[in-house]
């Protein structure tokens, strides 16, 4: 999670503060060194270079993985956390470079998640599939958070975001006042809630005079074309509205179709 | 020499006193070392205060 | 499929029941106490006071606007202490206040009583509370027990926030009352010492168990923020001593005006009156290679005719984000009472007088550092040692005969050693 961390909280009290700020670091830390895939000693290591053989794993990381079955489910298949090494054969700093179709058609080969098998405390991947839980660990991680600290302290209004996603304990005294990037003029008035916003990377390129973000579809192999710069959604909480933001970038030129069906605020980047 | 009225002028933002919100940084941080130092130099010298700390008095000889 | 908006709703139903019961909290306690454990040790020079003080802070938020504090202080001293008369060139004897032991100096030696031991508790609380985003008030209460004194004080402040935190202002004011019950009874003012107390009762003298006084402080300060990395604080403090200030364990030596020889003892007695007042200053700057410099002065006068300077810096070296070393350096100097006297050879129409070196003219330093520790994000360990060294006249012009030889001024000096624990829990 190599992105900025803040932490909003209205209290008085410097004591509650820092230990707020204590609580969210540690929750953060303990996330990020689970589910990191950049990290040697973790369950998702052990997962990924298991080679076929089932691995066991505890309630917290059943519950998440579950959760990305759903979404592969609800997305047809369109979000897909074994679709990360699809990112491997795709060059964004030379935006001419295309991979062959052979290339492609090799590496979809390891990539689906109907190829995983998922129990109540095992998983099983078969070799040469990875998990990438980059699509829903930081969303994940600012609930957790925030769940955490509305357990600790339910009558202290704060705001926990991380990395632009970003969600509110209680409602505040003071409604949060939240600008999104490449926006300059409009500020969200937030009281109660999550944001969370997709496409924040700015890689993308261009073949055949159109654009495409660096997000692929799973099913193709290839980047989605006609999806805005970023989506950001607003909804109940951070993981809901990261998933749907997500949703509304793999839709790709229908993203404001999927949107407007799903009854969200939505605000648009196409900068 | 800083006057008052220059020190008023000086606002530092709540955003930017990151280094101002360190414990170190501030005032008190060592309240108990300069509340037992305070009680030293009561016993061995005639000065006393300063900080404005109020504390239990001793009939120190 | 997608865009049916039953999707938002099995989506939100997925996300919560990710969220849900399944958050793998580490424990957190909303109300943890504060504790600051401190354990100090004194230890003078040529077996005078050696003290032993323990202090343990205890602090917790009640409620997000309420924070109360709660003290509990021992001390326990030995070893002996100047009683305030004279060195002389011969044996001198001396009976210790209760009447009971008596006690030698050797010729040429600061006289010491020994038979010093006392045990002091005190127990002190403090309430917080904020009352809104400006203003904040404080109430606190102190009381101390030693075996011939006992102290009781209450005190107040309250603390206004101006131009976003950036200026502070704190007007405090307290009240104590001190009873001083001495062995032995109160000594009767600049009178013979021998005979004992015990036998003056029979000779038609009365003597009084106890004596108290009473103190009032009020302080006002201004805490200003300088910079980013940059705080200041200046503060007044004004104190009114009514009552008994007199050591009742300390005499005088009244010598020979020709020869200097010592020809008895008298009891000192001090002023009932003292107003004392006070000018404080500090600045705390952090420097862009991660160090904190504090520098801080006090200027103090009072109508005893003290006047005196106090001057101490700390430069804290964070070595990392757990390890720091923290060197110190103290400067003192003060100006004589006015009725400081080395000793006596004139009393006649002499009201007030006291020998205690600590109302003398004197400068004094320390030196020492401190090392701290973070043991965990809970606790702290830290260390400090420190030397204290008094200099004062040890040949006044105005030394007698025999005086002329002797150090006349029983100058202290100390090791400091202190270990802070400080947790929470």
């Amino acid at each position: 999670m190599a992105s900025p961390c803040e932490i909003l909280i209205q209290t008085k009290s410097k004591e509650i503060a820092h230990k707020i700020i204590m609580l969210t670091q540690t929750e953060a830390q303990r996330i990020e060194l689970k589910y990191s895939r950049f990290l040697s000693d973790n369950i998702i290591y052990e997962i990924n270079h298991a080679n076929g053989k089932e691995v066991k794993i505890d309630q917290e990381t059943y519950k998440l993985l579950h959760y990305a079955q759903t979404c592969y489910q609800l997305s047809e298949g369109l979000f897909d956390i074994t679709s990360g090494i699809l990112k491997s054969i795709w060059n964004f700093n030379d935006i001419t470079s295309i991979p062959s179709k052979k290339t492609i058609q090799q590496a979809l080969k390891n990539v689906g998640w109907n190829k995983v098998r998922l129990n109540k405390d095992t998983v099983t991947l078969p070799a040469k599939m990875q998990l990438d839980l980059g699509g829903i660990g930081k969303e994940y991680a600012v609930d957790s958070t925030v769940a955490l600290i509305k357990k600790a302290f339910p009558k202290i209004a704060s705001l926990i975001n991380y990395g632009g996603d970003l969600c509110t304990t209680i409602e505040p005294n003071v409604t949060w006042n939240v600008g999104i990037d490449g926006m300059k003029n409009k500020a969200i008035q937030l009281k109660h809630g999550a944001l969370a916003t997709s496409g924040k990377t700015k890689q993308f390129f261009i073949h055949n005079n159109k654009r495409y973000s660096h997000i692929i579809n799973p099913k193709t192999g290839w980047p989605i074309h006609g999806s805005p710069l970023s989506i950001t959604v607003l909804a109940e909480n951070t993981t809901q509205a990261g998933m749907l933001a997500t949703f509304a970038q793999l839709q790709g030129e229908n993203y404001k179709i999927f949107l407007n069906s799903q009854n969200v605020d939505y605000w648009i980047n196409t900068n | 020499m800083l006057s008052i009225s220059a020190c008023s002028q000086v606002t530092v933002k709540p955003w930017q006193k990151g280094i101002l919100a360190r414990g170190d940084m501030a005032l008190d941080s060592d309240a108990q070392d300069l509340s037992i130092d305070d009680h030293i130099y009561f016993s061995k010298e005639s000065s006393s205060g300063g900080r404005g700390f109020a504390g239990g008095g001793c009939g120190c000889n | 499929m997608m865009n049916n908006n039953n999707l938002n709703k099995l989506l939100a139903l997925a996300s919560c029941s990710l969220i849900g019961t399944s958050v793998s909290a580490s424990s957190v306690k909303a109300e943890e106490w504060d504790v600051k454990n401190a354990l100090l040790l004194y230890s003078e020079n040529d077996d005078r006071v050696q003290a032993l003080e323990t202090v343990t802070n205890l602090s917790k938020e009640i409620t997000e606007d309420n924070n109360i504090t709660i003290t509990l202080t021992t001390d326990v001293l030995t070893g002996a202490s100047p009683n305030g008369a004279s060195p002389s060139n011969i044996i001198q004897t001396f009976t210790s206040p209760s009447g009971g032991s008596t006690f030698l100096t050797q010729p040429g030696q600061t006289p010491l009583d020994d038979a010093f031991k006392d045990l002091r508790l005190a127990i002190s609380s403090n309430w917080n509370r904020t009352i809104n985003r400006v203003v904040s008030t404080n109430i606190g209460l102190a009381i101390s027990h030693e075996t011939d004194y006992d102290s009781l004080g209450i005190n107040t402040q309250m603390v206004f926030n101006t131009h976003q935190k950036n200026t502070t202002w704190q007007i405090g004011a307290s009240f104590s009352k001190d009873e001083s019950k001495p062995l032995g009874g109160i000594p009767i003012p600049l009178l013979f010492v021998f005979p004992p107390n015990n036998q003056l009762s029979k000779m038609g003298f009365e003597l009084s168990d106890s004596e108290s006084k009473t103190t009032f402080d009020i302080n006002i300060g201004v805490t200003q923020v300088l910079g980013k990395n940059t705080i200041g604080q200046i503060g007044l403090s004004y104190s009114d001593v009514d009552g008994y200030q007199t050591d009742p364990y300390k005499i005088l030596s009244f010598i020979d005006k020709n020869t200097g020889s010592t020809l008895f003892y008298i009891n000192e007695n001090r002023p009932d009156k003292r107003k004392k007042k006070g000018l404080f200053a500090t600045i705390k700057h952090h420097s862009s290679n991660g160090h904190i410099v504090n520098p801080s002065f006090r200027y103090y006068t009072d109508d005893w005719g003290i006047d005196s300077f106090t001057f101490d810096i700390k430069y804290r070296i964070n070595l990392s984000e757990k390890n720091f070393i923290e060197p110190k350096f103290r400067y003192y100097d003060q100006s004589a009472a006015d009725f400081y006297f080395h000793s006596l050879s004139d009393i006649d129409g002499l009201e007030i007088a006291s020998s205690d070196y600590r109302l003398a003219e004197f400068n004094a330093t320390t030196v020492g550092f401190k090392v701290g520790h973070k043991m965990s994000n809970q606790s702290v360990f830290e260390a400090r040692v420190e030397y204290y060294s008094q200099h004062g006249n040890d040949h006044p012009s105005d030394a007698i005969g025999i005086q002329q030889g002797l150090d006349l001024f029983a100058e202290v000096n100390a090791v400091i050693v202190q270990f802070n624990y400080n947790f929470t829990w």
